[in-house]
């Protein structure tokens, strides 16, 4: 056999749904070595995953957690080679097939899976770039975000575990002094805005009023004390770097 | 600029990992000469993680140890990751760098494991080729590791050490010389592992590498670097080291962390070993 179908037979070996007499024959010898392989390979994913998302795992159950990663790599197997982002795949995949997870799967348990993922994606990411680009916060310019924090949408408050309710809520997680992950729960209006803000080239006025419109909120001193809060305050937090200046 | 990074790598190392950081720096025994660290688990990210590195290396010389160059691999070389990989071994005056004789990627799916590699002479060829093409984006020496292996896929067409010496003449890499590997095989596939080192061609030798196994209830030895390490494999190291001189030795411990005076217990055994055969003629 060629390089390419011995090398291929291993990796289905290991991430098939099963290991087919097909795939052992093609690699000859004993089907005990090719069942180690797939074990140890299997093995390595659920347990770094679970390492990653420890309340996912616990609330899922160790068949629950060994079933979904045993889904996501019959169908989409982790194409990072960075292990710390193997969560994070993980987690996508999950978004994309929560069909994924067994039926006895607490209701909050997809969220919290997105939520671990995202505080993972937090803690890793690279540190903000130095830039030449920004200046003050301006209505006619695009706000540079900071690359250490992530916005999510959530159905539970799985951020608040000791307080977890089924509620729609907005939060930004990002890493605050130290390198602590901090998570700011958004107000609908501010997590509209946060939303609009990540889109590229949307300037801070035109985020502002789409938030506004969507919401029917009427634009007073009240309103721009506000606005003028949460925007100090995400400044503050490190969320929000600056505006983008035109160059 | 890495204060440690200016010392000569010698003696014996350590596996950097993150439940052995804290005590590696409050607490080095003198025979702690240097780190290991992968560059994988520090490129592309920041935090705290990488800032506890820049720490370590004010005190010790770093080398690299990569997990993911696959260069038994078929697909292209990631230009993008050899680019950061070399910024990286370059950051840390790392004098090489090393990965793994296998494969671990397929068709743009990671494994995350080391994949056995056919003992085939195309398959020493496109490996060596490979690895001639990932030394050219590197500004320092490539070395490659021997692994574990537990099934043999395909026919082969040589040994082991046929194989390994194969892809060392074609690449010109390095070898870094893992024993409990050379342990575990030979005990797993009925080999004589001395032997087997000493058909290696030894004066490629840039690193040692030593490490627990796991004994199964059948017999099997899986390289789990979760055990402390065996006698067997000490006295392994003590006949390589009398062969290739006082190479760099470095001691793995991935998973099942012991205290950190058992640890220490370890480098210090080893250390005894690597200073008998310092003191011997090369």
């Amino acid at each position: 056999m060629s390089l390419d179908s011995l090398q291929r037979s291993l990796a289905s070996a290991c991430l098939d749904a099963k290991l087919s007499d097909d795939v052992v024959r093609d690699l000859g010898g004993a089907r005990s070595g090719w069942a180690l392989y797939r074990e140890m390979v299997r093995h390595r994913y659920v347990d770094t995953i679970g390492e990653s998302l420890p309340r996912s795992r616990e609330a899922l159950g160790p068949d629950g957690l060994v079933r979904a990663v045993a889904r996501w790599l019959d169908r989409a197997p982790p194409t990072t080679r960075y292990v710390r982002e193997l969560c994070i795949q993980f987690a996508r995949y999950l978004g994309d097939d929560p069909a994924c997870l067994t039926a006895d799967a607490p209701p909050w348990a997809l969220d919290l899976v997105r939520y671990e993922a995202a505080v993972m994606e937090t803690v890793i990411a690279e540190d903000p770039p130095p830039r030449s680009d920004l200046v003050a916060l301006s209505m006619e310019l695009p706000v540079a975000l900071s690359t250490t924090q992530r916005f999510l949408r959530l159905r539970w408050s799985v951020h608040l575990p000791a307080a977890m309710t089924e509620r729609a809520c907005a939060i930004a997680v990002y890493r605050g002094p130290n390198d602590a992950v901090e998570v700011l729960e958004l107000t609908p209006v501010a997590g509209d805005l946060v939303e609009a803000l990540r889109s590229p080239g949307r300037t801070l006025g035109a985020a502002i009023r789409d938030a506004i419109e969507r919401h029917g909120v009427e634009v007073d001193d009240r309103f721009n004390e506000s606005l003028a809060g949460l925007l100090g305050d995400l400044v503050e937090r490190g969320l929000i770097l600056g505006g983008l200046g035109p160059h | 600029m890495s204060a440690g990074g200016s010392a000569t790598v010698s003696g014996i190392g350590l596996g950097l990992r993150a439940p052995l950081a804290d005590a590696v720096l409050t607490r080095p025994p003198p025979a702690l000469r240097w780190l290991e660290v992968s560059p994988e688990n520090y490129m592309a990210r920041g935090g705290a993680f990488v800032r506890h590195l820049d720490a370590l290396m004010e005190r010790f010389p770093i080398v690299t140890h990569g997990l993911t160059l696959c260069p038994g691999a078929l697909e292209p070389l990631d230009d993008a990751y050899l680019s950061t990989l070399s910024k990286f071994v370059n950051h840390v005056q790392s004098p090489w760098h090393s990965d793994h004789l296998c494969f671990g990627s397929h068709d743009g799916r990671f494994l995350h494991d080391l994949l056995p590699l056919p003992f085939t002479h195309s398959a020493a060829e496109h490996t060596a080729d490979r690895l001639i093409e990932a030394q050219k984006r590197l500004d320092v020496l490539l070395a490659i590791e021997n692994i574990s292996w537990y099934a043999h896929p395909g026919e082969p067409e040589m040994g082991e050490a046929a194989f390994i010496t194969e892809v060392l003449s074609r690449s010109g890499a390095g070898l870094l010389l893992d024993v409990n590997n050379v342990y575990v095989n030979a005990r797993n596939h009925g080999f004589d592992a001395r032997e087997l080192i000493d058909a290696l061609p030894l004066d490629r030798v840039v690193q040692i590498h030593v490490a627990g196994h796991l004994v199964c209830d059948d017999g099997q030895r899986i390289d789990t670097h979760g055990e402390p390490v065996c006698d067997d494999v000490y006295e392994l190291l003590a006949h390589t080291l009398q062969r290739t001189g006082p190479v760099p030795v470095l001691l793995e411990r991935d998973q099942s962390f012991p205290t950190w005076e058992r640890v220490v217990e370890e480098i210090e055994r080893l250390d005894a070993l690597w200073q008998r055969a310092a003191g011997g003629p090369r």
